[in-house]
């Protein structure tokens, strides 16, 4: 195999040569096989020198580079770059990590250290010279559509942040009810299935009775909470229940409601029938201190499991409690119960003091926002993960702070836990700037250090395709496993447990390890 | 025209101005300290298995990424002195001091090493603060004093620092300001009945943070060891009367069960006793860290607010603090007791806040206000009310949509 490889070796400015002797460095890199070029530089993440050695590359006609230096985070990408503009391929620069790997750890002993530098110069020689040159692909989006599911508060901001961008937005809604926001609504629809990749989704819907397809580039989860399905033991033997918002119309503008008015968590304290007890917690603070200003002598308890009044809100707990509101905190044992002989006593097991209590009431309102019971409906058509109490779980930040793990797909307001209009708004806006910024480009990328399947050793026993936690592989025409590369994140669990090994990971292939690991070890094993 | 001033490169500040170059604007960011990147540049990453959502990264990553975008010019070490309001347009005058360290700086620290300053007077940026440039305190250096001292120019590698380096005051005409100055640290040490300052194994939520940030792991301040068990005390100087601030900071129960999870991931032997009043884990599933705490057989949840930490036998500290039900109360020994420390907005009773018009309440928040909106200023991040990295960010990128079009906005 022709192969010219240049070797740079950086001083990481003047602390590698206090441990090492370079020019025996050196000398072991110009002696090697396949070396055409050896270049010392004192600081390769130096903007100068790396336009330099990559110029001393292309003059010596080096197809290949193999760098020692340090492990810096951010001076691979800037590499990288540098060379693939000067034509050659990011994949075939290897950095070995000299200072810290040898300098740092065997700093006392000379000898040893030099050794081991020559021994991980030479493996990486030996990987250098099998690397093949890996292209990342390019696709463009069929269509320009950002799809937004849910058509409330947060909905309609990311259809109108999304709009900006200039894509096309479409708001698919459960409900009937129609808003003014940019773009097409679909009104009595939802998502039940999905396929494709981010930036090619198809998603199937069932819109009324029919069922239709519709393609897009990326996804908004704006589903919002539940409050509309209020149901449990508690909703279903009080007859004057209410949610909290009516109770807090009803304070403002009549009729009065019934006191003593007790307040509670959720209709479902046991948690049996609904996933969540989350709780409108500075809503219903606020709505209890609303009602002591307006009629002081109303007798008003709040009982609950967990009081998160946050931020500034704890300041309205604070008032309530000051105003007289008897805050009831109970605990997962000591649930609260509809009195059997009388309908209009609740009884509760007060956890702070241990005593049972018997509170008689005549409005009993809930402050709950359940989760949405369409959120698995969702997640399991769009195949991402759901938090324990019924919510989308959000992806990791370092993504952006309203992503899934599946790229392409936002996820915004209550659909993650229920929060306040002003945030859920926010969230929403940001959701539909991140979507519309990334369907704008029109082009995705993949590929690269990804997964590939020798089909003559392919038995078609499908663990790849079970085991893979991004849904790549999959049985292709030949009866052979196939990997649809734009979904391969180049993880290596299908490379790992292949019984026939007959997937290799790019850039990672066995022979590249196998040979870098021979040398390391000297000989073989 | 369309230029907006951000003050403050935190959070908040760093996320309105990547939202708002990519909506066309340019951005002048003026940040105080000598690196971007706020208070998140303190804290530590607390995925060590698996990513936690700190959202710590998205900071530092935030922050390379506004100092390598054309569109913004980054001024550290600077100030904004004064803001006038012209027809619809603020006239701002801006001083930025010396760095004396220029571009060049690779961040070798041996500059570091050989400054003869007691305390030193040249200094890596804090954290993980961006750009990883070395600073100067002109005030401590003693190339300004009689002793003309050049060592750390000498012994630099790539001539990077530069005592020619003067102050700069600019002149910049924008459309609109946002205001983001942030947030400290509450003192953990005005609460002296749980032995911070007094008792060496007491730390504050942020000394622990730095120093898992640093090392890696937490140890004993006092002996150097690795801490076997610790407790961890919730809403120390916030929801208090007494001393610290009477709301919630919102965030506290947040980093306080990650870190407590990271804990338990660096050494799955510790014993972690988590002292809460009311456990409020925004953004997160509600119930995951009990259950959490559930799985794991060294983890105990206690709703209890101790009472007071004091030394006992061979240098263990007791927590004294009353049962479940109030009516026992007992003494636990530990060898570390880390308190969890609220937050208080800065800057919003500062000059150019009044320059301004920002009004702010009794707490030092500055609430948003459409009036204020309506003239071109942007009350952003924590400055508003408590919030985490996470919502500080989204709430900067909609408000960046609102000073980009102000119109659609209003309607």
């Amino acid at each position: 195999m022709k192969a010219a490889i240049q070797v740079v070796i950086c001083k990481c400015c003047t602390d590698v040569p206090l441990v090492l002797d370079l020019s025996r460095l050196e000398k072991l890199a110009s002696d090697s096989d396949n070396v055409v070029s050896v270049a010392v530089v004192n600081a390769v993440c130096d903007g100068k020198e790396l336009a330099g050695i990559v110029k001393n590359a292309v003059e010596k006609e080096a197809d290949r580079a193999v760098v020692l230096a340090c492990h810096k985070k951010d001076f691979s990408p800037a590499l990288a770059k540098a060379y693939k503009r000067a034509g050659i391929n990011e994949f075939l620069v290897e950095i070995v990590n000299l200072r810290e790997e040898v300098v740092v750890p065997i700093k006392d002993d000379k000898e040893r250290a030099q050794a081991k530098a020559e021994t991980i110069l030479n493996a990486a020689l030996a990987r250098a010279r099998m690397l093949t040159p890996l292209e990342r692909k390019k696709e463009d989006m069929r269509t320009r559509n950002v799809v937004i599911i849910g058509a409330g508060v947060t909905g309609q901001a990311a259809a109108g942040a999304a709009s900006e961008s200039g894509v096309h937005t479409i708001i698919i809604e459960k409900s009937t009810r129609t808003v003014k926001a940019p773009g097409i609504i679909m009104s009595r629809s939802q998502v039940v299935g999905a396929k494709g990749y981010s930036g090619n989704y198809e998603l199937e819907i069932q819109a009324g009775e029919k069922s239709e397809t519709l393609e897009c580039a990326a996804i908004v989860i704006a589903s919002g909470g539940g409050w509309t399905h209020l149901k449990g033991p508690l909703a279903k033997s009080v007859k004057d229940s209410i949610p909290l918002y009516e109770l807090f119309l009803r304070v403002r503008s009549g009729p009065a409601p019934k006191g003593p008015i007790v307040v509670i968590d959720t209709p479902d304290p046991a948690g049996k029938t609904m996933k969540t007890q989350d709780y409108a917690w500075a809503a219903a603070l606020e709505t209890v201190i609303d009602l002591k200003k307006r009629s002081p002598e109303t007798v008003v308890y709040v009982v609950f499991q967990e009081m998160r009044a946050f931020g500034v809100s704890e300041l309205d707990y604070k008032l309530a409690a000051e105003m007289g509101v008897k805050f009831v905190r109970y605990d997962k044992g000591g649930f609260p119960k509809i009195d059997q002989k009388d309908p209009h006593k609740i009884v509760v097991k007060d956890a702070s003091q241990g005593d049972v209590l018997s509170v008689p009431f005549g409005t009993l309102a809930f402050a709950s926002i359940p989760m949405n019971e369409s959120n698995q409906v969702i997640a399991d058509a769009l195949r991402i993960p759901m938090a324990q109490d019924g919510g989308i779980r959000r992806g990791s930040l370092q993504r952006g702070p309203v992503s899934t793990p599946r790229p392409g797909i936002f996820v915004c307001g209550s659909a993650l836990f229920p929060k306040p209009r002003e945030v859920a708004r926010a969230e929403g806006e940001a959701a539909g700037s991140l979507a519309g910024e990334y369907v704008k480009g029109g082009v995705i990328e993949f590929g690269g250090s990804v997964a590939q399947v020798t089909a003559e050793k392919c038995s078609a026993c499908l663990t790849c395709v079970r085991t893979c936690p991004y849904e790549a592989p999959f049985i292709g025409a030949a009866s052979k496993a196939e990997i649809r590369t734009q979904l391969c994140q180049g993880c290596g669990v299908c490379a790992g447990i292949c019984p026939s090994k007959a997937i290799d990971i790019l850039h990672y292939t066995d022979d590249q390890v196998m040979e870098q690991t021979r040398v390391i070890l000297g000989g073989d094993f | 025209m369309n230029n907006v001033l951000v003050v403050g490169g935190g959070p908040a500040g760093l996320a309105a101005a990547k939202s708002l170059t990519d909506r066309g604007s340019e951005v002048i960011l003026v940040e105080k300290t000598e690196s971007l990147g706020g208070m998140a540049r303190h804290w530590t990453c607390k995925g060590l298995v698996e990513c936690r959502n700190c959202g710590v990264c998205y900071v530092v990553d935030r922050a390379n990424e506004v100092l390598k975008d054309p569109s913004v010019e980054t001024l550290l070490l600077s100030e904004v002195i004064s803001a006038n309001e012209e027809g619809g347009s603020f006239a701002v005058r801006i001083k930025s001091s010396p760095r004396y360290v220029n571009d060049d700086c690779i961040g070798c620290g041996k500059c570091v090493e050989v400054c003869p300053v007691k305390g030193k007077a040249i200094f890596p940026p804090s954290g993980n603060g961006q750009p990883r440039l070395h600073w100067i305190d002109r005030s401590k250096c003693l190339h300004f004093k009689k002793a003309k001292c050049d060592r750390c120019a000498s012994v630099c590698p790539t001539k990077a620092v530069d005592y020619e380096d003067r102050a700069r005051k600019l002149t910049r005409k924008v459309s609109a300001v946002v205001y983001a100055t942030g947030i400290q640290a509450v003192e953990a040490c005005e609460t002296t009945r749980l032995g911070c300052g007094v008792l060496q194994d007491v730390i504050s939520s942020v000394d622990a943070e730095k120093m898992l940030g640093e090392k890696g792991r937490l140890t004993r301040p006092s002996d150097g060891k690795p801490p076997k068990k610790i407790a961890v005390v919730q809403c120390v100087g916030s929801r208090t009367v007494k001393n610290g601030v009477e709301y919630c900071s919102k965030f506290c129960c947040k980093y306080a069960t990650k870190i407590s999870q990271l804990l338990l991931d660096l050494d799955p032997e510790v014993n972690l006793d988590f002292y809460f009043m009311d456990l409020r884990t925004l953004y997160e599933p509600q119930d995951e860290f009990k259950t959490w705490a559930k799985g794991k057989k060294t983890v105990k949840l206690i709703r209890s607010m101790p009472a007071s930490v004091s030394l006992g036998a061979d240098g263990k500290l007791l927590v004294r603090s009353s049962g479940d039900t109030d009516l026992e109360i007992k003494e636990e020994p530990y060898d570390l007791v880390m308190l969890s420390v609220g937050m208080k907005p800065v800057g919003a009773s500062e000059e150019l806040a009044r320059l301004l018009g920002i009004k702010p309440d009794s707490y030092g928040f500055a609430k948003r206000d459409e009036q204020l909106e309506m003239r071109g200023i942007f009350v952003a991040g924590a400055l508003a009310e408590p919030m985490d990295i996470e919502e500080a960010s989204v709430r900067a990128m909609a408000l960046a949509r609102r000073i980009a079009r102000p119109k659609e906005a209003k309607a």
